[in-house]
């Protein structure tokens, strides 16, 4: 005995040291995009946080609360206090609160930055002791290590991806965590814990509805196998109940947890347990034929009474019906079918099965020898994570966002496989060479050498991907030319020319990917923004584009429009641009108003083009005037006149464009901002 | 007599000078009444001919004259010549004094007949049958068989009560047209005959060419916009801070109007003054009352939140347009607006209290009860 405590003693440093490493790795690995351009704020949604967050350093969180922000979504304004999850922004407010009080100087910018890899951090610590209570430390310095590594996770929590995810997939690995320790003890302190990690994670992203439906899902299972326990009725009941009134103390979730259908299973699954725990109690009282008699008058009436009451419920309007998103997480089509703007965006695509592979690696091919090693040696912790991966491959099939929801489980079932058959090799060497079985060492050996460069290939990887895939802030782009790199700072060049040669109260309009930005960057008011909570709003404006030029100023004059701001990449080939996503906009603005039908925007050939055999309603579209306003003057192409689009690779149709309500203020370097300023009514 | 020449010193005393350029055509000595008419009013005049009006009308991008006068008694007008009326009054609020005859050819007579809203008439008209008078551009009633006129008939096309101004039961004979954005004013004559010097040696039609000459330089019919405030009703500061207005609120929205008259700014108070709240739509519309410091109005909040402006467009034939916007938050009540205890409801605090306090006391009691193995043996042993 003496022999092993020190012996465990210096286990637990080198475990220690080994997740220090690990911290350091996780945040290490997410800095390339600071490394390559510059500490910047990525995307369009973190800007919108950001910019949250300034507001809350700066007028309090009172303030915050009552935000009403009359500067985005004119002239319907926003209530963003009662519209946002406030977790992100509150974390990195008390972090930057923090850091500033203890004189160590950082920049609310440079905080918000610097958020997602420091939780990223925090995250693998998190998944190694998930790892831990699924096996041994062993399992917990892999699920970490693979963990701070997953290019599928990476992909949220670069350096300067200030977004929801970046904190609530660790709250969501936390609540999980606790939620399986307090089942282990049956504590009610580690439920109440568990209720507030859940809080935590609703504060932070709408996918805090996974947790209110695994941990009844699971609590489900449980009973159904055979492994109802005092500490599982304990735990849950505490749980559901704290985190039913702790979640509704958010304004945005508000009396969603009473209300809707997302909800409603883990209610059932409370009432449920409760019958459980009477019928227990009544079994220890009553004679086994009045048991039954009680079982079958008093659980059947419940049963029909509380399906009664929930279909009454729904029948009534007081359950609110369940959302687009869920409904198309059930019914993959339901969101094409039904709700364009949700299925437009490119991150609520169905998942590929190379983004799979990408996306996780070796871990694709673990996760299934996770799954078996952990029905091998079923505890409550591997039930819960089986059940967990289980529904996060079927959510990540049908939503690609979904991946990130995927990631933590697919790690903990990859240590899991690791581990296992680490051990069993590492035990084979050890126990052959004792035995001098040379064939046999050599081929554990082999295989170790093997597993081991499977891991170097992961890692590789995950750099790789992270490098090269994940790390482009996408407001600066840079493309590989032959004679070096090209920064494309067009955006910011735009958004400064506004925040700099526009007055202060100018409106600006433009497709809603660039609201956030701009309300950001330049300061100004926006009609429409990346948060799309109005969809008759936004149909305004795609409708808007998609008219002729004197339908279109009518809408835009009713907006008070000041600028318009367009994206195009016909000029150096950037292909996220306006006239690529303008079919969306015709969808968008066709669903809402009738004068907008999207077979006008194609030529007779039934193709969607800008070359000469354009169709004259998409000619005459307020966006590709534009978009393709004196782009005939310029060569993109020596082998082609002017006016070839490298995007389309096709001569547009229209070369001379003459814009009657609109005046060209500001082409960016690139031309792929374009700002045009709303011409005065004429007096005559 | 005496009125007219009290009227004239009064407006070379306060009036501002004007840059008038006078593009004519034909000889300059023809309208040598009219121009020292102008002249005598205190004002800097040029004299051009018609073919210069493009080069000397817009120089180096801006326009040389704050008010022109067109005298076009028998030739067309080039398109580029058009284009520079149109740009004077469109970028530049210039005012202009249109006298065309009847002998302009089609080119002019689209111009015309495209921006005023009136169409030809077949006859050429040697009189007004009738003038109406009493607004801002004749105050008083003039004779209208005396004037001398000789031109197009002109009909409107439709009668908004925006551009016909003068007008006859069935012959138009001057149209003039306001109320553009930037309160350029513009008259159109169907003659040049009463701005020539037989025209202004005759005293009706001399009369009505000042009256008419005059407001489009705005000598009269020229209103402002003082100031506006706007406060909640009740609130003691009176002020509008960033913090908006909360949906229901109820609003005081006061201005101040004011007419130029005799070389003062004096307070205007029509009766017929509206104030809205926009936000896309019209959420409220109120007519403006007289009060102590002009007209107000009270207006309650819509229950919806967003970005309203308020809204005041007076326009009215012969006067000024007046055109004030301003842009106030309308926002959600805030999270304290409802007080967080009701004395009201002490049922139900009582019944919250009791709640906890009997669990309490139930788990305290349970928890120091006979074990329960314990009494299901008692009952087992009962039964």
């Amino acid at each position: 005995m003496e022999d092993v405590k020190p012996s465990t003693t210096s286990m637990r440093s080198l475990n220690i040291v080994i997740l220090a490493a690990i911290f350091i790795l996780a945040f290490g690995v997410r800095l390339f995009a600071v490394i390559r351009y510059e500490s910047v704020i990525h995307e369009f949604d973190p800007y919108f946080n950001y910019r949250a967050t300034i507001y809350l350093i700066e007028n309090g969180f009172e303030k915050f609360q009552n935000w009403f922000d009359d500067r985005t979504w004119y002239p319907i304004g926003r209530i963003v206090g009662g519209t946002l999850f406030p977790g992100l922004m509150t974390t990195a407010a008390i972090l930057f609160k923090v850091l500033n009080y203890f004189h160590i100087f950082i920049s609310i910018r440079d905080t918000c930055v610097f958020l997602a890899p420091f939780m990223a951090g925090l995250t693998a610590i998190t998944a190694y002791f998930f790892g831990k209570d699924m096996r041994d430390d062993r399992t917990g310095l892999l699920a970490a290590l693979l963990m701070a590594l997953v290019p599928a996770y990476i992909s949220r929590s670069v350096a300067g991806s200030y977004d929801n995810e970046a904190v609530s997939i660790f709250a969501l690995l936390f609540a999980y965590l606790l939620w399986i320790k307090a089942v282990r003890h049956g504590s009610v302190l580690l439920a109440a814990l568990t209720a507030a990690a859940y809080f935590y994670m609703a504060a932070s992203w709408g996918a805090y509805v996974f947790i209110i439906n695994l941990v009844p899902l699971y609590t489900l299972v449980s009973v159904l196998v055979g492994r109802y326990s005092v500490r599982l009725h304990v735990a849950y009941t505490t749980f559901y109940v704290l985190g039913i009134v702790m979640t509704m103390q958010i304004p945005f979730i508000n009396y969603q947890p009473v209300q809707s259908a997302e909800h409603l299973a883990a209610a059932g699954i409370f009432v449920f347990m409760q019958g459980i725990g009477v019928l227990r109690y009544l079994s220890s009282r009553l004679p086994e034929h009045d048991l039954r008699r009680v079982f079958r008058n008093v659980g059947l009436t419940a049963v029909i009474g509380f399906f009664a009451v929930t279909v009454a419920l729904e029948l009534s309007g007081f359950v609110t019906p369940w959302s687009g998103r869920f409904k198309s997480f059930l019914d993959p089509t339901y969101a094409k079918a039904h709700i364009p703007i949700i299925a437009s965006v490119s991150e609520h695509q169905p998942t590929t099965w190379g983004s799979f592979f990408f996306d996780l690696h070796i871990l694709a091919f673990l996760v299934p020898a996770g799954v078996y090693f952990a029905l091998d040696g079923l505890t409550d912790t591997n039930l819960f994570v089986l059940l967990y991966g289980v529904c996060a491959v079927y959510f990540s099939g049908v939503m690609i966002r979904m991946m990130l929801i995927l990631a933590p489980v697919s790690c903990l079932l990859g240590a899991l496989a690791l581990s296992r058959v680490l051990d069993s090799l590492t035990t084979a060497v050890r126990s052959r060479i004792n035995a001098k079985d040379v064939k046999a060492v050599v081929g554990a050996a082999a295989a170790l050498v093997f597993l081991v460069g499977l891991l170097v290939s992961f890692t590789r990887h995950s750099v790789w991907a992270t490098s090269e895939a994940y790390s482009s802030p996408s407001v600066v782009l840079m493309a590989n030319t032959p004679t070096g790199r090209v920064v494309f700072d067009d955006f910011r060049e735009a958004y400064s020319w506004l925040d700099h040669n526009t007055a202060e109260d100018a409106k600006v309009m433009s497709w809603w990917d660039y609201g956030y930005q701009l309300a950001q960057m330049s300061n100004r008011t926006t009609i429409v923004d990346n948060n799309t909570w109005n969809n008759t709003h936004i149909a305004m404006v795609g409708r808007a584009f998609a008219q002729n030029e004197d339908d279109a100023i009518v809408t835009i004059r009713l907006l008070d429009v000041d600028y318009v701001l367009v994206v195009f990449g016909g000029l150096v080939g950037y292909s996220s641009d306006d006239i690529n996503k303008f079919l969306w906009m015709v969808r968008i603005g066709g669903g809402e108003f009738g004068d907008v039908h999207e077979q006008d925007y194609f030529n007779s050939r039934g193709q969607y083009t800008v070359d000469k055999s354009v169709s004259k309603t998409m000619r005459d579209s307020l966006m590709y005037r534009l978009c393709f306003h004196r782009f005939g003057e310029v060569v993109t192409d020596r082998r082609f006149p002017g006016g070839f689009d490298r995007v389309r690779n096709v001569e547009i149709g229209d070369k001379d464009i003459k814009l009657k309500n609109f005046e060209e203020v500001f082409t960016s370097q690139h031309w792929m901002v374009r700002i045009y300023k709303v011409k005065p009514e004429n007096n005559w | 007599m005496r009125v007219f020449a009290l009227s004239l010193a009064l407006l070379l005393a306060f009036s501002v000078a004007q840059k008038v350029g006078v593009f004519f055509d034909g000889e300059i000595a023809d309208y040598n009444a009219l121009i020292s008419h102008v002249g005598k009013l205190g004002n800097e005049v040029a004299t051009h001919k018609i073919g210069e009006l493009e080069s000397k009308l817009i120089v180096d991008g801006s326009s040389a004259y704050d008010t022109i006068c067109v005298i076009v008694p028998s030739e067309s007008l080039s398109a580029t010549a058009i284009a520079a009326l149109e740009k004077h009054l469109d970028k530049h609020a210039g005012n202009m004094y249109l006298a065309f005859s009847h002998t302009v050819d089609m080119t002019v007579r689209r111009f015309l007949f495209s921006h005023f809203n009136v169409k030809a008439g077949t006859k050429e008209v040697t009189a007004f049958p009738r003038i109406h008078s009493g607004s801002p551009i004749l105050p008083k009633k003039i004779d209208a068989e005396a004037v001398k006129y000789s031109g197009i008939a002109m009909f409107p096309q439709s009668f908004s009560g925006k551009f016909p101004l003068l007008y006859g039961d069935e012959v138009v004979g001057a149209i003039a047209t306001q109320g553009h954005a930037n309160n350029a004013r513009v008259v159109l004559l169907g003659s040049t005959l009463p701005i020539t010097n037989t025209g202004m040696a005759d005293s009706p039609t001399r009369q009505f060419v000042a009256a008419t000459l005059g407001w489009t330089m705005g000598y009269s019919g020229k209103l402002r916009i003082a100031g506006t405030t706007h406060s909640r009703v009740g609130a003691s500061h009176g002020g509008y801070d960033d913090a908006g207005y909360a949906a229901g609120d109820y609003i005081e929205w006061g201005t101040t109007l004011e007419q130029f008259i005799d070389g003062r700014w004096e307070p205007f108070t029509p009766t017929d003054a509206q104030v809205e709240l926009v936000c896309m739509d019209v959420w409220a519309r109120e007519t403006l009352a007289p009060s102590n410091t002009g007209l107000a109005a009270t207006i309650r909040a819509p229950e919806k939140p967003g970005v309203y402006k308020f809204v005041l467009d007076y326009e009215r034939v012969g006067y000024s347009r007046l055109h004030d916007e301003e842009q106030v938050q309308v926002r959600q009540p805030k999270d304290s607006f409802h007080p967080r205890f009701e004395s009201q409801a002490w049922p139900y605090y009582g019944s919250v209290l009791a709640v906890s306090f009997m669990f309490v006391a139930f788990v305290a009691l349970y928890l120091n009860s006979a074990p329960v193995s314990k009494k299901v043996e008692e009952d087992k042993k009962d039964n």
